[in-house]
């Protein structure tokens, strides 16, 4: 199927987007890797403050990294809030209908018990 | 010589309404409200563990950065703010789920329904009272109604089984395309949140296997428990393999929608939901397994 040109560019820009979270997810692999957590946790490798600026580093990148993973997320969320007034009519009308047929069969009860009484009015009669 | 006009005429009537409510029976409709129930149920389960994941990733980074340098409680509240909105919208998307799941509560309760059994209850019920009623009113003696009630109960049985049958169908006729397209976003939704979740499962897999297994081994303190790390060791490396089978389970829960979408069309059979059934069960072992 061909792809129009805006279908195209939407179609490279996720690719792309795709890759740079990627790398972000490498990167953060590489700062939290066992040798680096090693060499930081050493205290002789580093001053307090050295340590602190790595440490806040890797925190916002991880914080980033989740929040683009939680944007995926959300726009599924999205996707389904479209969906849920449509949805929300069939449940009512699937409960309408098992509703009606509930209350057909209690008519048709009290139609039985109301003949039933009738019937031993005119016997005592 | 009535009672056969009587069967005949039920015949007749069944065979009318069959052709036009389609070939479905009401126990097609009930199998595919269970196999949809079932499915949202392991979706939310994914949904949830995939939750927890993120919570236990975010533990192991912040244990990890206060290892290093102590935590200030502004770092920590940025990082809790991240976990919460992510929980928040799979929480959004497990809220839709239970919708959507009461959509398959409702159609396996209309074709389970006993509105048959009671309407033939009632209507015998009526007809024995009418019949005695008849008696009273003519003085007559009392009249045995014979099986006629049973005939009449019987046909009303039928009948409204294939009503029930013919609302089912209708309704997925005008909300199929719908439902179809909500496993579309389902689809999406498993195969976005599951490599999310096998991602975050590898990363927390490399922080244990860091701060349980690697921590201990390069220490100049011997291992005081030598079985413990083999166990612990052993767990955290095959962690990333259960995670990959969890996410192989999870892509055939995206069978349903076929499954759905050949119902509509007339062509899925009691056998596949059944197969889909027991693989629905198996991803759910697989996942309380590994709680």
């Amino acid at each position: 199927m061909d792809m129009t040109p805006e279908e195209k560019q939407l179609l490279d820009l996720d690719k792309s987007r795709d890759e740079n979270i990627q790398k972000l997810k490498d990167l953060e692999d590489e700062l939290y890797s066992s040798v680096n957590q090693a060499w930081f946790e050493d205290s002789d490798n580093a001053i307090p403050e050295e340590k602190k600026d790595f440490t806040s580093k890797r925190i916002k990148l991880s914080n980033l990294i989740n929040d683009l993973d939680t944007i995926r997320i959300e726009k599924i969320a999205e996707k389904f809030r479209e969906n849920e007034s449509k949805l929300k009519e069939g449940i009512d009308e699937l409960s309408t209908t098992l509703g009606g047929i509930s209350s057909s069969i209690d008519t048709l009860g009290q139609i039985g018990t109301l003949i039933s009484t009738i019937a031993n009015i005119l016997i005592v009669v | 010589m009535k009672k056969n006009v009587n069967i005949r005429q039920i015949a007749i009537a069944t065979f009318l309404v069959t052709l036009i409510s389609g070939c479905r029976s009401n126990d097609d409709y009930n199998k595919l409200g269970e196999a949809g129930i079932q499915y949202i149920d392991a979706v939310n389960l994914l949904l949830d563990e995939s939750a927890k994941t993120r919570v236990d990733l975010s533990s192991e980074q912040i244990l990890a950065n206060d290892r290093i340098s102590n935590i200030d409680a502004t770092q920590y509240t940025i990082t809790a703010d991240s976990d919460r909105k992510r929980i928040k919208y799979i929480n959004l998307v497990m809220q839709h789920n239970l919708m959507l799941k009461k959509y398959f509560v409702l159609l396996q309760e209309l074709a389970n329904s006993d509105a048959p059994q009671k309407a033939q209850t009632q209507i015998e019920k009526v007809a024995k009272n009418m019949i005695a009623l008849g008696s009273v009113i003519r003085k007559d003696a009392a009249i045995d109604p014979g099986s006629g009630t049973a005939t009449l109960g019987s046909g009303v049985n039928f009948i409204v089984k294939l009503q029930i049958r013919e609302a089912l169908k209708q309704e997925l006729e005008k909300r199929g395309k719908l439902i179809s397209n909500e496993l579309k976003i389902q689809e999406e939704a498993l195969e976005d949140i599951g490599e999310i979740m096998l991602q975050d499962k590898e990363k927390i897999s490399k922080l244990q296997e860091n701060r349980l297994v690697v921590r201990s081994i390069v220490s100049p303190n011997p291992i005081s428990d030598e079985t413990g790390w083999i166990k612990i060791r052993q767990n955290i490396l095959t962690m990333t393999i259960m995670s990959e089978n969890l996410k192989n389970a999870s892509s055939t829960l995206s069978n349903f929608r076929g499954i759905f979408e050949s119902f509509l069309e007339g062509k899925s059979d009691i056998k596949s939901i059944n197969i889909f059934l027991s693989e629905v069960e198996t991803f759910v072992k697989l996942v309380s397994n590994k709680k």
